[in-house]
């Protein structure tokens, strides 16, 4: 699994999310004072990753993490801290 | 995807679960059900897993399981659980891990991954299994009121939670109805219980299927964090 491609998957996720900003790449704020997503919409993405990545690379992770919502450790405080996050518990898990 | 609607149903082996899959089946649902042992009775459209409600990675399997086949979840009737009748000064705290394990761990994890499938095509309903222990206070049965204390906490935060991906999450509170569940209740504990509520008679299965029925139901967009209690607690 490479980190560009994982970006690339968030990437599309993200552009997808009603109030989108124009431009999404990895330096995209997600969530947090700088970022667009709601909660409702945070889950969403963070879901949509979740089963992407599944179908991508027939690999179950979830991104459960007791710091979503946190403003400052958040992994989904913008896309590269979720790509990152994901190639992180992605090398935890075995596959499914 | 799957043209019928799809329901899972944890503890279908045997008294309510079984009772609610076999009639949602004569409904029009395909069925998955769950339980720890192998089930020893089978129908068409319905399909039996071994899995234990409270085991992360069986319960995401059971998940996959479904998504893989039919694409689609309608259904999910958190209905696995445990119960065990003791004084809260004689009770091994074994026996609280165990109640809450099944009961609120299991609730929490079917529910979570169940919704995340149903987020998919933005419709779901969600039902839980209370008791009419909680409102009673009954006492003897302190881990399962609280275990079935925290279902229904987690029924009214989920319900506020899973609103905007068109989710409801309700939940049944029955009465005692001749199961497993409380074979072991001693007669006169029974009748004690049955005295203090409205209705005094023993539930049945059928009394949960009604309500369940009413709950699923595609009018019931606007039901949701609900506890309905039978026999009138």
């Amino acid at each position: 699994m490479e980190r560009r491609e994982v970006v690339d998957i968030i990437c599309q996720i993200v552009r997808e999310v009603p109030g989108a900003p124009g431009t999404i790449d990895e330096n995209t704020r997600l969530f947090g004072s700088e970022g667009f997503l709601d909660s409702l919409k945070l889950v969403n993405v963070v879901l949509d990753t979740e089963q992407q990545i599944n179908d991508s690379y027939n690999l179950a992770i979830s991104l459960a993490d007791d710091r979503s919502v946190s403003q400052k450790r958040s992994p989904f405080r913008s896309v590269a801290s979720l790509a990152d996050y994901v190639l992180a518990v992605a090398a935890e898990q075995p596959r499914a | 995807m799957s043209e019928q609607p799809v329901a899972l149903v944890t503890g279908s082996r045997t008294g309510i679960g079984r009772y609610v899959a076999e009639q949602l089946v004569a409904t029009g649902y395909q069925v998955v059900g769950c339980s720890r042992q192998p089930a020893d009775w089978t129908l068409e459209g319905y399909t039996h897993f071994e899995a234990d409600v409270a085991d992360e990675s069986q319960v995401k399997a059971l998940l996959a399981n479904i998504r893989r086949k039919y694409k689609r979840l309608d259904v999910a009737f958190n209905n696995a659980g445990v119960a065990s009748m003791n004084h809260s000064l004689l009770m091994p705290v074994a026996t609280l891990d165990r109640i809450m394990s099944i009961n609120v761990r299991g609730t929490f994890l079917v529910s979570r991954e169940s919704a995340k499938l149903m987020r998919q095509r933005k419709w779901g309903r969600i039902v839980n299994l209370s008791t009419v222990a909680v409102p009673l206070s009954l006492e003897g049965e302190a881990a399962y009121v609280a275990s079935k204390s925290a279902v229904e906490g987690l029924t009214r935060v989920m319900s506020r939670e899973l609103a905007g991906l068109g989710i409801t999450v309700n939940a049944i509170g029955p009465g005692p109805i001749e199961t497993d569940l409380i074979r072991s209740v001693p007669k006169a504990a029974m009748q004690s219980l049955l005295s203090r509520l409205p209705i005094h008679g023993m539930g049945s299965p059928e009394d949960v299927f009604h309500v369940l029925q009413f709950l699923i139901d595609r009018k019931s967009d606007c039901i949701t964090g609900q506890v309905i209690y039978l026999g009138g607690a």
